[in-house]
């Protein structure tokens, strides 16, 4: 199973379709738009790959009526790293980001370093951290094609 | 007066100095010497000897100097003591000197033990002139600590002293300054004060700490200092006795009637020597002791009601001569002391200023009063707060691999055990969570991982606790945390409270069993704060609830406004294309009727569809486009964006004006951190650096964002966001240029077209105020976060916590700075005065339907904005629900508001008048004229104040009467009752937009 968490409609239906383009079956392809239901379904069900975005909203779009202005958690997508870690689960990690660095608990660290540092920190596989940018798709296409290469054969 | 000064000079002649003239002048100097203590003597020696020899002085003498036995202690203290041991041979000699100085001394040792009696015996009898016994002591036997310190007890005890007391206490005072006792005073003060000042000099040491290097030995020093440690190892007892004993046989003596019975307890071998060393006689007056009853009858006399156990613990420092309070300090401290040194030594900045600040690590804050057996008490017995915490650490201590949490302890820890969360390592609640009954005992797990969560900002603790708050609700409670915390706080109280005032938005909102979306943590988060409210009488957590539901509700409002924010003026925009553009489609829709026969005379959008189809409109329309079209819409879309007075490019340039960028970053994180500064005063200088140099920088990204980045790029401002080529021909702009003909075709009125053109170039732009958007909550946020991280996250781990709530609150804020980069929606422009009075009657219960409400006067329309909007919100809540609740039901409600002048923008006096018609009928005037009268008391008679609003209920009048009493307003408030109708009346001042479109500066 694969936990695709992003909550960019455009950016998730952009990964998504990669994915499945570089050979993830689409059925094993489960998707999440915010923090809360990610949580909770990397706490309840076992995920072998995870392509996380970073900044989340804590809630679907339904729930965040009355949120009265607030907004993405700014590592929103950390919870769901952190969720695995107390719940004694490993799975691969990919992480698609729009930012050049990751805000760590108020540590910045870049995306390149972000491997060794989830997998200290949260006991987590970083397969690849990519720099998403909606407008030069071949580079974060390639990365995300090499990332999934690389455990493609689980699927 | 004869001073029994026993410091020690036996350690000044194992001075070995290699200069003969040199040891002459020591040795002369130690013969002839007046000096009273070490300090004195020391000052005369370096006088008196070359530096060398001095220096061989204070390296010898430092071995048995009490300051550095003192500072010895203080190693032990925080380094655990078996890893320090002291100095064993200097000590079991110097112990041998006590005992042998007491042995010729029986006389002194005789006197002591019986003023302390005499004393003993005023106080059990409430004399007046209970100072006297001390003062006899202190002047027959010399200046004792012990003495000292009972003479501070009575103080700090308010006991009733006689002037003639005052007057000996002071000359005692100024006397023991005199001779150099101002340290032993002020540790004496700080060991026996009651709650709420035992770590005085902890503060006061942690004002000087610069969070440098010293602060660790600092702090340990003051911790020291602050705790007078009895021995709890068979290794302290040699210093601890000299510590004691440094001044005066009644110390010497007292301090070995304290270490009796500990040693006994302890069955220490080291007291055993001591005792058999000790004459017949000498023995006899250590072992002098009071009966059981006069010990109790001395401590209720002494201890004022309402005292705990952890006044006696204070107490007890000045009262080594009791077996059960040395007894009890001894017991307490054997536990306290190595914990919290472990505590202190497993983290980096262990107890840091908050915390002293708190003052929580024992305070004990229940009403509970000690039992009147203080004997019983100072036994510690399990309802006693203190005894029953150290008695859980105790528990822990003894079974470390075998202790679960039971629901037996646990019900006496659970509620009496907060201060635990400071003497709990991390480590040791990992064990204890791991230990504990799976399922049994939720409640402990729960506890436990709340202790991390208010000791420290941690993400991963959040989360712990988060889950552990789920588990424990889901049990009973099916995860429901209203429900849960309710039940709870009919149990625990206190701790119920404690989970709640923990249960800020930001975790809350990650209980993500519990929680489904903001509005049901609003929900939530409101039925929460009013029950802690109801535990904890405190009024300022049912504002906060009502609060929340407020801002709820306004946010429907706020979500219109923010969406639409960027604006252009429609009107002038509107005429300037009236007068510029529509000529051209006036002329364009002229030729295509001319050139297209077939086209019928009013044609539908649909028929205009299928004649372009045919090709034979196209190749006309294409070609008239050329000559009427493209030019005109192109200039038309530059001036939308680039007129000074309406376009794109005035909102900007207003904004920049008005500041409202800076007032929308800025001013929720200046409150945020001020609130933070104001609630810290130990920390108040560090977060205030803080605070300004995170804000130096800030401020510099928001100048930038609103100078170079918010504008049109251009050659004069290169960073600009908005990249609009104007002369580019895209297929966006071909599809409104087609969409803008088709109207022209079906419509003859200009002003529809226009206003069709409006909506197509917002479409036009929305790409760029995307890029805006976008930009905002990527580069700026990273980069603006990364600001409060650099300047932030170096503060210690209590403000740590503010850098994550700023992290939030930025995010939030820019938000809702982009927000405004949205395409216009011309229905909402700002709230006015109606609209918001319409908005609270629709949530007024359910009189909406039945009664009419009539809104009049010149303020009515008059858009206004600033928090008092919050409050009129909240006034008119109150007196609407009331004139729907009391109209005859037949008549409308009249709501006038108005302003005594023209409505100007800027702040002004609004009246409100608010008028309901009471029944007539006959049998109902009676019931209506006391309603009348009940309303007229409510605003006459009520009592404003936060205790009457807890105990009456914050609602109603009362509430209006203190809503206006904060905004200075009450005396505006009038009732008026006129044939059957009642008028109330009230004025509140209110910020007024005037006629400018609406302009946030929030």
């Amino acid at each position: 199973m694969l936990a695709l968490i992003e909550d960019e409609n455009e950016k998730a239906e952009a990964l998504k379709s990669a994915l499945v383009e570089y050979g993830v079956p689409l059925f094993v392809i489960h998707q999440y738009n915010n923090v809360r239901d990610a949580v909770l379904a990397v706490t309840e069900s076992d995920f072998h790959t995870i392509v996380l975005d970073v900044s989340l909203p804590t809630f679907s779009p339904e729930g965040m009526a009355g949120s009265a202005g607030r907004a993405q958690q700014q590592s929103g997508g950390l919870e769901v790293l952190r969720a695995l870690k107390f719940e004694g689960k490993i799975a691969s990690i990919i992480i698609v980001t729009q930012y050049p660095d990751i805000i760590f608990e108020g540590t910045s660290v870049e995306l390149k370093n972000v491997p060794k540092y989830v997998k200290e920190r949260y006991n987590q596989i970083v397969i690849d951290a990519i720099l998403y940018r909606e407008a030069d798709p071949d580079n974060w296409r390639l990365s995300l094609k090499k990332a999934v290469g690389e455990i493609s054969c689980e699927f | 007066m004869i001073d029994f000064d026993l410091f020690d000079k036996s350690s000044f002649h194992r001075v070995r100095l290699n200069s003969v003239d040199e040891r002459r002048r020591l040795s002369v100097a130690l013969n002839n010497t007046n000096a009273l203590n070490e300090q004195e003597l020391l000052a005369e020696l370096a006088n008196l000897l070359n530096p060398t020899s001095f220096r061989k002085v204070l390296n010898t003498i430092n071995l048995v100097d009490p300051r550095l036995l003192r500072k010895n202690q203080a190693e032990s203290f925080t380094k655990g003591f078996a890893s320090n041991p002291l100095p064993k041979l200097p000590e079991a000699s110097y112990l041998q000197l006590v005992v042998e100085n007491l042995n010729t001394e029986i006389d002194r040792v005789t006197q002591t033990m019986v003023h302390l009696d005499a004393y003993r015996a005023r106080v059990v009898g409430r004399a007046t002139d209970v100072i006297a016994p001390i003062k006899e002591l202190v002047d027959l036997c010399g200046y004792s600590k012990i003495a000292l310190m009972k003479l501070f007890q009575l103080e700090v005890f308010s006991y009733n002293l006689s002037k003639q007391d005052r007057e000996l206490k002071g000359g005692i005072y100024v006397e023991g300054k005199v001779r150099g006792l101002g340290d032993t005073l002020m540790i004496i003060d700080q060991s026996i004060q009651p709650r709420g000042r035992a770590f005085r000099s902890m503060i006061s040491y942690s004002k000087q700490i610069d969070f440098g290097e010293n602060y660790y030995k600092k702090y340990k020093e003051a911790v020291s200092d602050c705790f007078c440690p009895f021995p709890i190892t068979e290794d302290q007892v040699a210093s601890f006795v000299r510590t004691l004993s440094s001044l005066s046989v009644a110390d010497q003596a007292v301090g070995l009637i304290g270490l009796a019975r500990i040693g006994d307890l302890r069955g220490w071998e080291i007291v055993k020597q001591i005792y058999s060393s000790a004459s017949r006689e000498l023995q006899k007056q250590l072992a002098h002791t009071i009966d059981p009853c006069e010990e109790r009858c001395f401590f209720e006399a002494l201890l004022p009601e309402g005292s705990t156990d952890y006044d006696i613990y204070n107490a007890a420092i000045a009262n080594r001569d009791f077996p059960a309070t040395s007894t009890f300090r001894n017991n307490a401290d054997l536990l306290l002391l190595p914990r919290i040194s472990n505590v202190m030594k497993s983290s980096g900045h262990p107890l840091g200023p908050k915390h002293l600040k708190e003052q929580s690590l024992l305070e004990l804050s229940s009403p509970d009063t000690v039992d009147s057996q203080v004997s019983c008490a100072v036994c510690s017995e399990d309802r006693l707060k203190l005894s029953s915490l150290l008695r859980f650490l105790d528990f822990r201590k003894k079974w470390p691999t075998e202790f679960q949490i039971g629901s037996k302890a646990l019900s006496i820890v659970i509620e009496n055990g907060m201060p635990l969360h400071r003497l709990l390592t991390d480590v040791e609640v990992e064990k204890i969570v791991l230990k504990t009954r799976k399922g049994e005992d939720r409640l402990a797990v729960l506890m436990l991982r709340y202790f991390p969560v208010i000791r420290e900002f941690s993400e991963d603790a959040d989360y712990l606790f988060l889950r552990a708050l789920e588990d424990a609700s889901a049990e009973k409670h099916s995860r429901n945390l209203v429900d849960f915390l309710e039940e709870l706080s009919s149990v625990y109280p206190k701790f119920a409270t404690g989970l709640i005032l923990a249960l800020t938005p930001r975790r809350l909102q990650k209980c993500y069993k519990c929680i489904s979306g903001y509005s049901d943590m609003n929900l939530v988060h409101r039925r929460l704060l009013e029950i802690a409210a109801k535990v904890t009488g405190d009024l300022d957590l049912i504002i906060q609830a009502d609060q929340i539901a407020l801002d709820e509700k306004l946010a429907s409002a706020r979500a219109h406004f923010d969406s639409s924010r960027i604006f252009v003026d429609e009107v002038l925009f509107k005429n300037w294309a009236l007068e510029e553009v529509s000529p051209s489609f006036q002329a364009l829709r002229k030729h295509v009727f001319l050139y297209s026969p077939t086209l019928p005379e009013n044609p539908t959008t649909d028929e205009i569809a299928a004649s372009m189809n045919t090709g034979a409109l196209n190749k006309i329309v294409n070609i008239l486009k050329e000559h009427f079209l493209d030019l005109p819409v192109k200039d038309a879309f530059r001036t939308f964006c680039l007129d000074h007075y309406f376009g794109v490019d005035s909102f900007l340039g207003r904004r920049i004006r008005h500041n409202a960028t800076h007032g929308v970053l800025l001013g929720q994180m200046d409150r945020l951190c001020m609130a933070a500064i104001d609630k810290d005063p130990q920390a108040k200088e560090e977060l205030k650096y803080t605070f300004e140099s995170w804000r130096r920088d800030f401020l510099q990204e928001v100048d930038a964002l609103v100078n170079d980045r918010f504008r049109f790029k251009t050659k004069e401002f290169p960073q600009g966001l908005l990249t609009v080529d104007f002369e580019a021909k895209t297929k966006k702009f071909d599809m409104v240029e087609m969409d803008l003909i088709s109207q022209t075709i079906v419509n003859s009125k200009p002003d529809i077209v226009i206003q069709n053109m409006i909506a197509g170039f917002w479409g036009l732009l929305e790409p760029e105020l995307k890029k805006m958007r976008q930009y905002l909550k990527t580069e700026f946020s990273q980069l603006t976060l990364a600001i409060v991280d650099r300047h932030f996250n170096n503060l210690s781990s209590p403000s740590r916590a503010l850098a994550a709530d700023l992290r939030v609150t930025l995010m939030e804020r820019i938000e809702r700075l982009s927000s405004w980069y949205s395409p216009f929606s011309p229905a909402d422009i700002s709230i006015s005065l109606t609209d918001l009075a319409q908005m609270v009657w629709t949530d007024a219960e359910d009189f909406a339907d039945k009664i009419e409400l009539v809104i009049y006067g010149n303020a009515k329309d008059a858009p206004v904005v600033g928090g008092n909007v919050r409050t009129l919100f909240d006034c008119l809540h109150v007196v609407l629900v009331n004139a729907g609740k009391h109209s005859d039901g037949n008549h409308s409600i009249l709501l006038e508001m108005f302003c005594d002048e023209a409505v100007e923008a800027g702040v002004q006096e609004l009246n409100i008048v608010i008028t309901s018609s009471l029944s007539r009928k006959k049998g109902e005037i009676e019931e209506n004229e006391f309603k009348y009268k009940k309303m007229s008391d409510a605003i006459t008679k009520a009592e404003i104040s936060k205790q009457a609003m807890v105990v009456q209920g914050y609602s109603g009048l009362r509430k209006l009467k203190y809503l206006l009493f904060r905004s200075q307003r009450s005396d505006t408030l009038k009732l008026e009752w006129n044939r059957g109708k009642v008028s109330l009346r009230f004025n509140i001042p209110i910020n007024f937009l005037g006629n400018q479109p609406h302009v946030s500066t929030d």
